[in-house]
């Protein structure tokens, strides 16, 4: 839609980027009001909680969340989680995405299919039996119980693969020629092209690792391996009446932070990503 | 630096054939061309004596030595692509190292040889850059750097020049064969051009359906092509192919009459016409010329002024299209009916199984 | 010289099959074996085995330390099947995916419509109806939860400012479900919106240019155009949409604990509570296999509408 527009067309169109922009804004206005709130004295936000501009102005509230201790402890146990599950995702569907994309062997055809079979394989259909699984194996409660459910992710096998069919195959046969092992194809070759893919797939595993609520909810049940999802719910159940209301915002804020951070530094591979999944 | 010899070479998928039972050598610094149309297999054939397609039936030696079931890498071969298939995340001067570097040849060593190959293909002052900040030009010539540097028994090249524009290709064609002459290396190289083939090559390999029609020196097979396939594949303007009859033969001279009631002479073979026989004239456009006693009647359809030449395309009395390469400024105007003479040169002739029976002309009387 | 006179069957292509050479196959494939090892571990391990342990474990009358009192049959199924509480989450669950699936795709599509093209304040915006997706469910709830109260809220005061008395959104059995709908829209719409993106983006501006020169009005362009262009991309996000409503489970949880009086209690919900509060594994494996089943049923429409789609 590049042609120039003229007269109502062009009228049309202010209009249109006018109520998108407030719409935005709405949209935008619950975070700015949290934030808000999470930077007013508690005092404050007893009398009211209105208002958009954090006056009285005070970091009362997240000095006292550092000092306190248990969200900072479950941010790092979130971040242990999220990164450790990033790179064993990375690792496992690059190995295998790269396998399926351009190595022979028996029976390809069949363990490909009982891959995407995999797909269809919800959540909710394994967590009981994992659960008595991690107890029985006395595993619940550890770094480890979180991420390994999320491991065996399909999903990125399957992004992985189709992003190595598409790396020409005279790159690898020009590697060949140049006495290339197939491991040092993979790892001198393939890996490095697939920067943007690995990135994509981590930032995805990432936003999920951090904010997966369920198996956590049901894992971790001692509240020093929480993380910062499953924490922020425990603390937020009687938060309306609570005194607190500014500390709980800012626990969430707090929370948010590095997610958020993650998505304003790398949102391009995002978009990336959702064209690259949906181009089939 | 080695010969190259394919024997009763075959590849298949299922029941098909691609290539079928080529036998050929190729000796030592040698530069021959694989030709044909697309789909006739000859990239399958290199892509075989590269390593990277299973040979069916047959075996492929290289100096000598049976390769069958050796690996790509350890066939001494260096491919150039035709889409450079360099790694676009390592600098020129890295792309050519890789191969080096796997093998394990000293730094210094492969220092040297870079510098060496760099200034062959004026690349000097292109290596630390990546191959993305490149021209396709000096792409191709990095892909062929990469090559020469790992100092190969024999050079692989697959279609390279495809992708480059018309006047790209031309000035590579020529740094191509300065380098064959350079490095007296062994080389094969594919492509469907035929201007390519017979500019390059000492010997062409013209392939159709996974066939070799016929091998020789690119005038021998321009003078002298065994079929109509070769006789129309190799030459541009096209080759005229004219229907005809033999009307009469006399020793090695038959005369064949044309529609429209035309006759032309011609020499053949002993003993391959007789009278009455189908046969297919074959006239290169360059021998035709324009005159008003000449036998060959026809109506000018389209004139391409090329300022050197200029191409007169004619409709002969069956409705055969036929075009003419004449040296006049002034050609006949489109519309015009004109005759068309014989001038010097071959004039081929083939039999209803398209195969020459031109008599060669050393044999001439 | 051989002279093909017979005809051969012309390959249309060249066939470019890797193939490696004989002797080195085995190598080949103890290559690839060691490519899919970790992958085949986790896989059959931790995904694989679990879903038959828990098809196992839906027959059995199992309790959550792992107590096992043995083979039941299908009686966990028979539960199901007379348990009132079931049937009010299934119907909960699945009037929740009703409400929010189209209401998603319609925003979605309005919103990537919006957003769609050049300049930074269509980017910026494209940023903000994303950037809520990566919020956690804990930190959206409590945003939205906040956002609803009904006397420290933000919608309170504007009910107010108009002259309304502040309603109590979660506190009632009518209006609890949809006020979680909103929340999962804000929540959720930024995948769907991208989706549209990537596809409204991959229309070729040269079908709009023709259009503008055949004078097609907007509303024309945008039935004759670009909903036929990215129909295949509405499918997906139809079928996304409807598996991921299908797991709902944080919003309510967290939001109305289910309540009031079980209007919001969904069957992922149920599930967790029958497991692990009434410590009824067996049962609650039962009722997480129907759950699979069903959105199994439409992981499939959508393998079957995108096949329909691609014979057209």
């Amino acid at each position: 839609m590049t042609a120039a527009r003229t007269g109502w067309a062009l009228w049309g169109d202010r209009l249109l980027l006018a109520i998108t922009i407030i719409v935005a804004a709405l949209w935008l206005l619950p975070v700015i009001w949290v934030v808000t709130m999470s930077l007013k004295p508690n005092a404050e936000l007893m009398r009211s909680t209105w208002g958009f501009i954090p006056y009285p102005f005070t970091i009362e509230n997240y000095t006292n969340l550092i000092q306190l201790a248990t969200v900072p402890r479950w941010l790092v146990n979130s971040l242990i989680v999220a990164i450790g599950m990033t790179l064993l995702v990375l690792t496992v569907s690059s190995l295998a995405g790269y396998a399926f994309a351009r190595l022979q062997f028996p029976f390809k055809r069949t363990i490909f299919a009982l891959m995407i079979a995999g797909l269809m394989i919800p959540e909710q259909a394994v967590f009981l039996p994992l659960h008595q699984m991690f107890a029985d194996w006395g595993i619940h409660n550890t770094h480890a119980a979180l991420v390994m459910p999320r491991v065996a992710v399909p999903i990125g096998v399957f992004l992985m693969m189709q992003f190595f069919r598409a790396v020409p195959r005279e790159l690898e046969e020009a590697a060949e020629l140049d006495h290339a092992s197939r491991f040092t194809i993979f790892f001198r070759i393939m890996l490095p092209l697939s920067v943007p893919a690995l990135t994509t797939l981590g930032l995805f595993t990432f936003i999920h690792a951090w904010n997966d609520f369920l198996w956590p909810l049901v894992s971790a049940t001692d509240a020093d391996m929480y993380t910062v999802t499953v924490g922020l719910a425990s603390i937020q159940g009687n938060f309306a009446m609570s005194e607190g209301l500014g500390s709980v915002m800012a626990s969430a804020v707090f929370a948010s932070l590095p997610i958020v951070l993650l998505f304003l530094i790398f949102q391009r591979f995002i978009v990336a990503g959702v064209a690259m999944s949906a181009g089939k | 630096m080695a010969e190259v010899a394919l024997r009763g070479v075959s590849k298949s998928y299922g029941n098909v054939d691609v290539i079928h039972d080529v036998s050929l050598d190729v000796g030592q610094g040698e530069f021959v061309v694989f030709v044909g149309p697309s789909g006739c297999g000859k990239s399958t054939l290199m892509r075989m004596i590269a390593g990277l397609e299973e040979v069916t039936r047959g075996d492929v030696l290289i100096g000598g030595e049976r390769v069958n079931d050796t690996a790509a890498r350890d066939r001494g071969v260096a491919m150039v692509f035709q889409n450079y298939a360099l790694y676009p995340h390592m600098s020129v001067r890295d792309n050519m190292a890789f191969g080096l570097r796997n093998i394990g040849t000293p730094r210094p060593e492969i220092d040297s040889r870079i510098a060496k190959a760099a200034e062959i293909l004026q690349l000097d002052r292109y290596l630390d850059r990546k191959p993305r900040a490149m021209s396709g030009g000096q792409r191709q010539r990095v892909a062929i750097g990469r090559a020469i540097v790992r100092e190969p028994k024999v050079f692989l090249f697959d279609e390279p020049l495809s992708n480059l524009d018309a006047n790209l290709r031309v000035q590579m064609r020529t740094e191509i064969a300065r380098l064959h002459h350079r490095l007296d290396a062994t080389m094969i190289y594919v492509t469907h051009d035929q201007t390519e083939a017979m500019t390059m090559a000492d010997r062409i390999v013209v392939l159709r359906a996974g066939v070799i029609e016929q091998v020789g020196a690119p005038l021998d097979l321009y003078e002298r092509p065994a079929n109509m396939f070769v006789a129309g594949f190799l030459g541009a303007p096209k080759i005229n192919f004219i229907k005809g009859r033999v009307a009469a033969s006399q020793g090695n001279e038959i005369l064949v009459e044309l529609a429209g009631g035309t006759r032309l002479s011609a020499l053949v073979r002993p003993g391959t016409a007789n009278p009455g026989d189908a046969v297919t004239l074959g006239l290169r456009p360059e021998m035709l010329q324009i005159a008003l006693d000449g036998p060959l009647p026809g109506r000018v359809e389209v004139v391409e002024q090329l300022g050197a030449v200029q191409l007169v395309y004619a409709t002969l009395a069956d409705g055969t299209t036929m075009v003419a390469e004449l040296r006049d400024r002034r050609p006949p105007a489109v519309g015009a009916d004109v005759r068309f003479a014989l001038g010097p040169g071959i004039r081929h002739v083939f039999d209803a199984r398209e195969l020459s029976i031109t008599l060669p002309e050393g044999d001439h009387q | 010289m051989t002279a093909a006179t017979q005809t051969r069957v012309l390959p249309v292509a060249e066939p470019r099959t890797k193939v490696p050479q004989s002797p080195a196959k085995r190598r080949d494939w103890l290559t690839a074996l060691l490519f899919l090892a970790p992958f085949l571990v986790v896989y059959l391990v931790l995904l694989v085995y679990p879903l038959f342990l828990g098809i196992w474990i839906s027959f059995r009358d199992w309790d959550l330390m792992g107590g096992d009192y043995g083979w039941i049959g299908t009686l966990n199924y028979q539960d199901l099947w007379s348990d009132p509480v079931f049937w009010r989450a299934a119907g909960n669950t699945l009037k929740f995916a009703a409400m929010t699936v189209p209401s998603m795709t319609l925003v979605a599509l309005l919103l990537a419509l919006a957003v769609q093209g050049p300049g930074r304040i269509r980017a910026v915006c494209r940023s903000i109806f994303f950037l809520s997706s990566v919020f956690s469910v804990t930190v959206v709830t409590l945003v939205w939860a906040m956002v609803l109260s009904p006397d420290r809220g933000l919608i309170a005061p504007v009910v107010q400012f108009f002259g309304g008395t502040p309603f109590n959104f979660l506190g009632s059995p009518t209006w609890a479900m949809p006020a979680i709908v909103v929340t999962t829209l804000w929540w959720g719409v930024g995948l769907p919106m991208a989706l549209f993106l990537a596809s409204l983006g991959s229309i070729p501006k040269e079908l709009y240019e023709a259009a503008e020169l055949d004078h097609a009005s907007r509303w024309s362009v945008f039935w004759r155009i670009t909903l036929p262009s990215i129909r295949h991309t509405v499918v997906l996000v139809v079928v996304l949409q409807i598996v991921a409503q299908l797991q709902i489970f944080g919003q309510p949880f967290l939001m109305t604990q289910g309540g009031p009086a079980n209007s919001t209690r969904t069957l992922v919900q149920y599930i967790y509570e029958t497991s692990f509060r009434d410590w009824l594994v067996g049962y609650g494996a039962a009722m997480a296999m129907v759950l699979f089943v069903l959105m199994m049923i439409f992981s499939m429409l959508q393998l079957w509408l995108g096949r329909q789609g691609d014979d057209q």
